[in-house]
């Protein structure tokens, strides 16, 4: 059964090769709209993963406040959850950040008589805190402890990335997803004219007791078997793009670029892509054996 | 083997290819179907096998009620007959060989066993010599025989045969006849439509004959 369906699929495949090629490429062509995407995807993900440790709310201390008074901050910030860490910048530590940061503006910053930088508390937050919300919560909760003048927060392009994370994922599976059912009816259709090509074969295999199943599993097999050579021909050609990209210079968009050849992606996902061509291949097959009686 | 009660088929309206049909089949018989064109002789095999479904009445066969045998039986049901069809129905693409153990693959018969049958079957029917043909490089005697081989392989409790000697010559329709008649004695009940009116006289067995659609009593 097994040796008789693989016989006739493989025979099949061969003798319909160029139609069954256009199958492959179509499912070829979904897989790699939704591999671009993933692929960009899973690249922001780590830059919002590296990026996101930058995430601080800044507690600026009044010019009088007491030593008492920076200790009793520092100790009810010790202890939570949507916080990863704090430093403490003295005003002196400040300027010297500043210079660092500012290197030209490091003698204007020298000549001052008077360091007009405050002293202040930087809090880094933890992963899963890092929404808008929670840090003016945050920096709002500090303002109202004594000898704190200011607290703000920076919420560098990190939020914003990671809706744009989340986009590429739904824009390659909504795009993905469309060019998939134009492949999975393409595949049906092509199975569909091979079964019509052989009409007359089933009719007779039929007469001499073969079953559904032995008549329906070279057909699915074929389907399939379509399925996931179209899985393959996407990710070899994902990866050609990926290696092409990095080999090569300008034409894109440098941060485009970047987040196509950073890395590739994990083992999962090119399984994930690999099983999608299969099972668009087998619903393929399914569908064009449903209308056909057998 | 076969019971038929009160079987009626129409195809559309007014087309009443059988009326109210009664007979019996007992196991082990011999029996010719005959009747002018377009009496009904086709089309009342065609319900045996489940190909066609009668509009009323009742029809067992070897123990399976086909009126309300499921689809998903009709496989069962088939396997158990070995059917001559009139236009032999083989698959052109597959050598003689292929086409008459295709009955032995579909119900997973080893290998081994598929080449013995086969070649013994072949060997029966005179086409050994014939083997690696394809069914159109065969005359017409020829692939009425293949048909037949396919039909016998497979040691059938029932045999149905429609016209199996419709291209044969007298002498190859006799040695057809005496072989339906060896395997009879085996023990396969034999049903075979023809109209060669001769063939069943020199035959000398049990006859059955349909008019319009309706059987009529000897
Ligand atoms: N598939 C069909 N559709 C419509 N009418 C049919 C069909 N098969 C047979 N008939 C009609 O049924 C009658 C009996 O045909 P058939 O069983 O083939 O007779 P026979 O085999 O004795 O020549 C004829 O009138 C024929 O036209
Ligand atoms: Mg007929």
């Amino acid at each position: 059964m097994i040796r008789h369906s693989l016989r006739e699929a493989l025979l099949s495949l061969w003798r319909n090769r160029f139609m069954n090629l256009v199958a492959s490429f179509t499912i070829a062509v979904s897989l790699l709209v939704l591999g671009l995407f993933l692929l960009l995807a899973h690249n922001l993900r780590s830059v919002v993963a590296a990026v996101g440790s930058q995430v601080t709310v800044s507690v600026y201390l009044r010019g009088d406040a007491t030593e008492e008074q920076r200790d009793r901050l520092m100790d009810s910030l010790r202890g939570r959850a949507e916080i990863e860490g704090t430093e403490y910048l003295s005003p002196q530590a400040a300027l010297e950040k500043f210079q660092r940061l500012f290197p030209t503006m490091r003698e204007v910053a020298g000549e001052l008589e008077e360091n007009p930088l405050p002293a202040s508390v930087e809090i880094r937050i933890a992963e899963g805190h890092r929404d808008p919300d929670s840090l003016r919560q945050l920096a709002e909760e500090m303002k109202r402890l004594p000898g704190v003048d200011d607290a703000d927060f920076d919420l560098p392009w990190v939020t914003r990335l990671r809706d744009m994370v989340a986009m590429a994922r739904a824009a390659g599976v909504s795009l993905g997803g469309v060019v998939g059912l134009a492949a999975i009816l393409t595949i049906a259709s092509v199975i569909r004219m091979t079964i019509y090509a052989r009409q007359q074969e089933i009719e007779i295999m039929r007469l001499v007791g073969a079953t559904r199943t032995y008549i329906a599993a070279p057909f699915l097999l074929e389907s399939s078997l379509l399925g996931i050579l179209g899985g393959v021909l996407s990710l070899g050609a994902l990866y050609a793009i990926h290696r092409h990209l990095a080999a090569s210079q300008g034409g894109l968009v440098p941060v485009l670029r970047d987040l196509l050849t950073t890395s590739f992606l994990p083992r999962s996902t090119s399984t994930l892509l690999l099983l999608l061509g299969l099972a668009a291949g087998a619903l393929g097959g399914l569908l064009s054996l449903r209308k056909i009686s057998l | 083997m076969v019971e038929l009660y009160h079987v009626n088929k129409d195809y559309g309206r007014g087309n009443h290819a059988l009326v109210d049909v009664n007979m019996a089949i007992e196991k082990g018989d011999f029996v010719f179907l005959t009747g002018a064109s377009g009496a009904g002789k086709t089309t009342l095999l065609r319900l045996l096998f489940r190909e066609e479904i009668a509009t009323s009445g009742k029809i067992l066969v070897d123990g399976m009620n086909v009126s309300t045998l499921s689809a998903f039986r009709v496989p069962t049901l088939r396997r158990r007959l070995g059917i001559v069809f009139q236009d032999f129905k083989l698959l052109s693409r597959r050598t003689v060989f292929e086409n008459v153990a295709m009955v032995m693959e579909v119900t997973g018969v080893p290998r081994r066993q598929q080449r013995v049958k086969t070649y013994t079957v072949l060997e029966m029917l005179g086409l050994n010599h014939r083997v690696r043909s394809y069914p159109l490089e065969l005359s017409g005697g020829e692939q009425q025989r293949v048909a037949i081989a396919r039909a016998l392989v497979n040691e059938p409790a029932l045999l149905l045969a429609d016209e199996p000697t419709g291209n044969l010559d007298p002498n190859l329709s006799w040695d057809i006849m005496t072989l339906f008649k060896t395997i009879n004695i085996r023990g396969t009940t034999v049903l075979v439509a023809t109209h060669d009116k001769d063939l069943i006289t020199r035959m000398g067995k049990k006859v059955l004959t349909l008019d319009c659609g309706r059987l009529i009593t000897h």
